[in-house]
């Protein structure tokens, strides 16, 4: 069976690197070819002539109709459904749904009926249903082995309150900055810790450095505006086994990504409960949203509370099954074989 | 016979519409899970899947004990395509005693089929032995009680899955409306034999069930005799009425008859009244009944649901305890496999010692053998040695003479090599004759340069035109003065002061230039491959980034990154170069170095990735923010994490300079950040340095400027004279401070102020200020060997306090004793007087110039101050960081 996979940019981490899982898992099995409408460095991770560019219209179109695919999977790209369809809509149509953001708007004018839906989270599940897609199918994204690697953690000397994410208004820095701010000023043994932004604009960049100058909490405060995805287990590790924990500050998630990869190498999470984050995390973990009060105290009792800590990690397991890659990959592999077998009986 | 009729119910004949999607909807399940290839369809009825499956191009065997169903499917057979039909075959036979071979079948489907058999356990025994070898077995059954005639037992989840799993591994097991269905796969091995038995809360269940439909039929039969009752009562009714009809007839037998009837009335009457009461309360008692099914059908539904919820729980236990099982066996058999792997190891480590003991025997053996030899070897030996002491002591009165012809060599060598080192020295000052003389070319081409454009504009001139007019008119026929054959004739004016040659101007009327285009970055990345390969094979032990923000490397340029990358360079280190250039236009500089890359800053954030991620044959690598811009913000601590050391060098205070207008690019939080988060953070000065500790809570290193070494030195010896005083420099009114060189000009009109740099002031300045413009390194040298002192007179503030000027270790370096305002970095050193007032500056200025400074000290104070040493001590602070490790969260940096 003739599987290609289609999405817009090839950028490590993210949907390219479940993407690289399914080649891995599948390609024994099916016939795997990637499409991406541009890349920047993710081509060469796949073996020669898996993952190719696409950059136009007409090149989208050429390469769908000579891949003659029995399975074609669209993630949140449009582009590739419109060439899908003028390459005379060769075998199944799988769409897949990762974004919540503004992204999602092409599904209520969808001009084709795709044979399947797949999203990460029954709360996609149910914001898709509201748009009258159906069959739809909760796959969730995995985590490959090296979230499994052991590491050795250093230790750091405090207690570190790690924020991971892109400087933009999604992820709520500026919040998180002020959160970080409101911890490290209540409890003196803890380090604030950033990670993410290299690609920011240069003004988030200018008013986070400020942030950190002129906030009085944030004075030791460490931010790594880029980090090897490959480090990203280590990282993690050393943060639990330094007593310290992950805050996040975003406004929707449709899985939440980061916060499943946190679970995974046991630290601990403090997060709204927004999107999908309810269906990974026990309540405890979660505060209302826009309520820094509460997320400040649920982070600093979970510094100083190992109860407490053990609470925030009671759904590790449950992440850790989710996302290991036999259980992901398994319901996908099943999505597709029902997938281009019903398109064949009918 | 089970009167199976799945073919009018796929096709709709016959049926309800809901009972024909129900069945629709289990047929196609079966499908959807059927794989290719040889198909059995044991209890194929009508052959509605075999047909189905046939259609989609399988080859099927259909297979039933009914001959009727089988004919009826040969039929249907009949009238499909030939293609299709030829892929079908309907047999009559017996699921406990299937006349097929072993493992002939890719798959097998028993749909609803288990419950009607005899003996399911043999049923199973066989489909397992005609499937091949991870054959695939699809089974529909009947959910929970389902009245029928031919049914002999009742399945549940539990019950299915047992009954399948000594011979089957279940891999699937769905509910579909009243049926469940399994996929299976053969296993390789059975575990038991397959028999049907029911747990006992299913028992339980089924029980119940079974007490329900017995209510059920029980309140059926009664309203079957009721409704009959009610219809006989209605027949008779009837009759009576039709014989009522033929009471008109005349006569006594009818009177009679009549007579009789109206007893048979009264009677059939009062029989009627009372059948009417009680169908009534038959009636009544149905709809109760009826009531009572319905709420009993819930209450089922409800239980089959937690039932199936429970039951997935426990397959899912019971899959997790297997999956445990399979593991502690894997464990067992490695701990197995191990232990053999050792037994095998300890028996040949016994026959090696074995061997060994032999060989030793052996050994001892040959060594008696060889000790007899050796003692025969060793007088032939002897004698030997003793032939080659006489053979020695003939070779040494030999060498004895060749060293008394080989003195006088040396000697008459001393002599050669003393004489070309007086011609080597001759030949230096030869050349630094020559290049004074090549720069005075220089200087007098540029003055002869300005002054043929002074006599152009000259010529030029309406005054001009106006004298020459004159001029003829005086003396008629005279030819013109400034015409160019006499131009050349012109005796050279002397000197005023040394200029600088300006470039001549293209000509006005010469074509525009088409606009260069930008530098691609294709070709920059194309050189950076290959320094990158250079780099590599470099023969010095580090590698340098060196992100400034000053110009290109280039000889006139003499700041604090150009002179450490030149130390580098020197050190055979590669050196990878941002600079800054006005425009993308500009083309890139070259430089004869080959270790040398140069990227400009609009480019270098392009190329940062592959200049941090590659290989530079093991070499330490460092990397110099030279000033706090955002692209270091965003790469500093990405780099350490691909170890590089970080070094922020603080080498000037940038936030004064940007209160002054320049270093527009200053941001505090980019400067707080970098001091913050590098490795190292040095200051050219203490009071830098203290600053930066404040700003970013960590200690920093004072690593001064330095002296060049190659800075020229006078070719003369210097003769001071005492009314000459000195600068050279920036004169920029934004810390030149030309307030208090006008106040000591006036105080002391006897001396004469050389100040040789970029800008004039727009000052009236006394005579004895003199401007020498800006003068070359060697011409400088030159001019200095007259001064008799050399300033340093900045502003008094902030920015002042901060600098560590190079020039002071060039005016040391040239024997110059240095008066200088508030330089707090400066009060130390050897040769400097620091003053703070303008009134001690001005007061302290005859007695430095009288003074003689101890130029021995100096010299050793310059030693311990160059550049070479600013590099060393990088090179022991990064040393520091790599044996140390990194500190705080910085250590994230290094985890993996």
């Amino acid at each position: 069976m003739k599987v290609v996979f289609c999405y817009r940019y090839g950028v490590i981490g993210g949907v390219s690197t479940q993407l690289l899982n399914r080649y891995t898992h599948f390609s024994a099995e099916f016939d795997i070819a990637v499409l991406y409408e541009s890349d920047h460095g993710m081509v060469g991770h796949f073996p020669p002539g898996v993952a190719r560019v696409a950059a136009s219209d007409e090149a989208r179109e050429t390469a769908i109709r000579e891949a003659e695919p029995d399975v074609l999977v669209v993630i949140d790209s449009p582009s590739f459904l419109s060439a899908w369809q003028r390459a005379d809509s060769p075998g199944s149509l799988i769409l897949e749904v990762h974004t919540t953001t503004t992204n999602l708007s092409y599904l209520g004018e969808l001009a084709i009926q795709p044979d399947h839906i797949v999203t990460v989270s029954e709360y996609m599940r149910g914001k898709l249903g509201a748009l009258g897609l159906s069959p739809i199918s909760v796959v969730p994204n995995c985590l490959d082995e090296r979230w499994y690697a052991e590491t050795v953690p250093p230790a750091l000397g405090s207690a570190p309150v790690a924020w991971i994410g892109k400087l933009d208004g999604h992820k709520r820095w500026r919040a998180a900055a002020d959160l970080l701010d409101r911890i490290a000023g209540a409890s003196p043994g803890v380090t604030p810790l950033l990670v993410g932004g290299y690609t920011a604009p240069a003004g988030e960049v200018s008013a986070l450095t400020t942030k950190l100058a002129t906030s009085p909490a944030l004075g030791t405060a460490r931010w790594l505006p880029r980090l090897d995805y490959d480090r990203m287990p280590a990282l993690y590790s050393a943060i639990a086994a330094n007593g310290g924990l992950t805050v996040s500050t975003t406004t929707d998630e449709s899985f939440g990504m980061s916060v499943a990869e946190a679970l995974v190498r046991g630290c601990p999470v403090v997060a709204p409960a927004v999107g999908a984050l309810p269906e990974i995390l026990p309540d405890e973990a979660l505060y209302p949203p826009g309520d820094w009060a509460a997320a400040a105290d649920r982070a600093l009792r979970a510094l100083s509370d190992p109860g407490f800590r053990a609470a925030l990690l009671s759904t590790a397991q449950l992440v850790r099954e989710r996302t290991h890659t036999e259980y992901a990959l398994a319901a996908f592999r099943n999505v597709l074989q029902r997938t281009a077998k019903s398109s064949k009986v009918a | 016979m089970n009167h199976d009729r799945v073919h009018c119910a796929y096709n709709g004949i016959d049926v309800d519409p809901e009972t024909q999607a129900l069945t629709r909807n289990r047929l196609h399940w079966l499908l959807d899970h059927l794989p290719s290839g040889r198909i059995l369809d044991l209890g194929c009825s009508q052959g509605t899947l075999s047909v189905l499956a046939a259609r989609r191009g399988e080859r099927v065997a259909g297979v039933d004990i009914e001959e009727e169903a089988v004919a009826f499917a040969a039929r249907l057979a009949a009238e499909l395509p030939p293609d299709v039909a030829a892929r079908l075959a309907f047999l009559r036979g017996d699921g406990e005693r299937l006349g097929f071979p072993d493992g002939c079948f890719d798959a097998a489907v028993a749909g609803e089929l288990l419950e009607h058999v005899n003996d399911p356990g043999a049923v199973l025994g066989e489909l397992h032995r005609v499937l091949a070898p991870g054959g695939t077995l699809l089974v529909s059954v009947p959910h929970g009680l389902m009245p029928h005639h031919d049914h002999r037992r009742t399945f549940y989840r539990a019950g299915l899955r047992s009954l399948l799993a000594p011979l089957f591994d279940v891999r699937e097991l769905t509910v579909l409306d009243r049926h469940m269905t399994a996929v299976a796969v053969r296993r390789k091995t059975p575990r038991g034999t397959p028999a049907f038995v029911l747990s006992p809360e299913e028992t339980d269940f089924l029980r119940r069930e079974e007490r329900l439909e017995q209510q059920a039929q029980t309140l059926r039969d009664k309203l079957e005799r009721a409704n009959r009752l009610y219809r006989d009562v209605t027949a008779v009714n009837a009759e009576l009425k039709a014989r009522g009809g033929d009471g008109g007839a005349a006569g006594q037998d009818v009177l009679d008859r009549l007579s009789a009837l109206q007893e048979s009335v009264s009677l059939l009457s009062g029989r009627t009244s009372a059948g009417a009461d009680e169908l009534g309360a038959v009636t009544e008692e149905r709809d109760r009944l009826r009531a009572d099914l319905r709420a009993a059908e819930t209450e089922i539904g409800l239980l089959r649901e937690a039932a199936g919820a429970a039951e997935d729980e426990r397959q899912r236990l019971l899959e997790s305890i297997r999956e445990l099982s399979t593991g502690l066996a894997a464990v067992r058999d490695t701990a197995d496999a191990v232990a053999a792997q050792r037994d095998e190891l300890r028996a040949v480590v016994r026959a090696q010692a074995e061997e060994l003991r032999t060989a030793g025997a052996a050994r001892d053996e040959d060594l008696g053998t060889a000790e007899a030899r050796h003692e025969q070897v060793l007088r032939g030996l002897h004698a030997r040695i003793a032939d080659l002491e006489e053979e020695a002591r003939t070779e040494r009165a030999g060498l004895e003479r060749l060293r008394t012809i080989y003195n006088g060599e040396r000697h008459r060598h001393d002599l050669t090599q003393q004489r070309l080192s007086k011609l080597l020295g001759t030949e230096a000052k030869v050349r630094q004759e020559n290049e004074r003389l090549k720069e005075k070319l220089e200087a007098v081409t540029g003055r002869l340069s300005d002054y043929r454009e002074q006599v152009t504009r000259i010529r030029s001139s309406r005054a001009w035109r106006v004298l020459s007019v004159y001029r003829q008119l005086r003396h008629p026929g005279r030819p013109e003065p400034a015409q160019p054959e006499r131009r050349d004739a012109l005796p050279a004016p002397s000197p005023a002061r040394t200029v600088v040659p300006v470039p001549v101007a293209a000509p006005a009327t010469a074509p525009k230039p088409a606009a260069p285009a930008p530098t691609s970055l294709e070709e920059v990345r194309s050189g950076l491959r290959e320094w990158i390969e250079r780099a590599r094979d470099a023969d010095g032990d580090e590698v340098v980034l060196m992100f400034s923000g000053t110009t290109y490397v280039q000889e006139a340029r003499g700041n604090r990154p150009i002179r450490l990358t030149r130390v580098y360079l020197g050190r055979d280190c590669p050196v990878f170069f941002n600079y800054y250039r006005w425009r993308d236009t500009e083309p890139l500089p070259e430089h004869p170095d080959p270790l040398l890359f140069q990227s400009p800053i609009d480019i270098t954030p392009r190329l940062l990735d592959e200049v941090l991620g590659a290989d530079y044959g093991g070499k330490r690598k460092l990397l110099f923010a030279s000033f706090p811009h955002e692209a270091m913000v965003r790469t500093l601590t990405h780099a350490a994490s691909h170890g590089w050391v970080t070094i922020y060098d603080a080498r000037d205070d940038w936030e004064e300079f940007s209160k002054i207008g320049m270093a527009k690019w200053y941001h505090p939080g980019y400067e707080r950040y970098l001091v913050a988060h590098a490795d190292v953070v040095t200051a050219v000065s203490a009071p830098l340095a203290r600053k930066m500790e404040t700003l970013g809570g960590r200690s920093v290193s004072v690593n001064a400027n330095a002296l060049d070494p190659g800075f020229p030195t006078p070719s003369a010896p210097r003769r001071p004279d005492a009314a000459r005083i000195g600068y050279f420099g920036h004169l920029t009114d934004k810390w030149f401070d030309w307030d208090l060189v006008l106040r000591a000009a006036r105080t002391y009109p006897h001396y004469t102020f050389e100040l040789a740099g970029h800008q004039n002031p727009d000052l009236r300045l006394p005579d004895n200020v003199r401007l020498l413009g800006l003068l070359g390194h060697r011409e400088l040298a030159e001019l200095s060997a007259g001064w008799a002192l050399a300033l340093i007179p900045f502003k008094n503030g902030a920015l002042a306090d901060a600098v560590d000027p190079i020039k002071v270790y060039e005016y040391l370096h040239l024997g110059l004793p240095v008066l200088t305002t508030y330089f707090p970095q400066c009060v130390d050193y050897p040769g400097v007087r620091v003053t703070e007032s303008a009134a001690e500056f001005v007061a302290a200025l005859p007695e430095v110039a009288g003074s003689d400074p101890d130029l021995g000290e100096i010299r050793s104070w310059l030693d311990r101050n160059t550049w070479e040493c600013r590099v060393a001590a990088y090179s022991e602070l990064a040393e520091q960081v790599v044996r140390k490790g990194r500190e705080g969260l910085l250590t994230l940096l290094e985890c993996r």
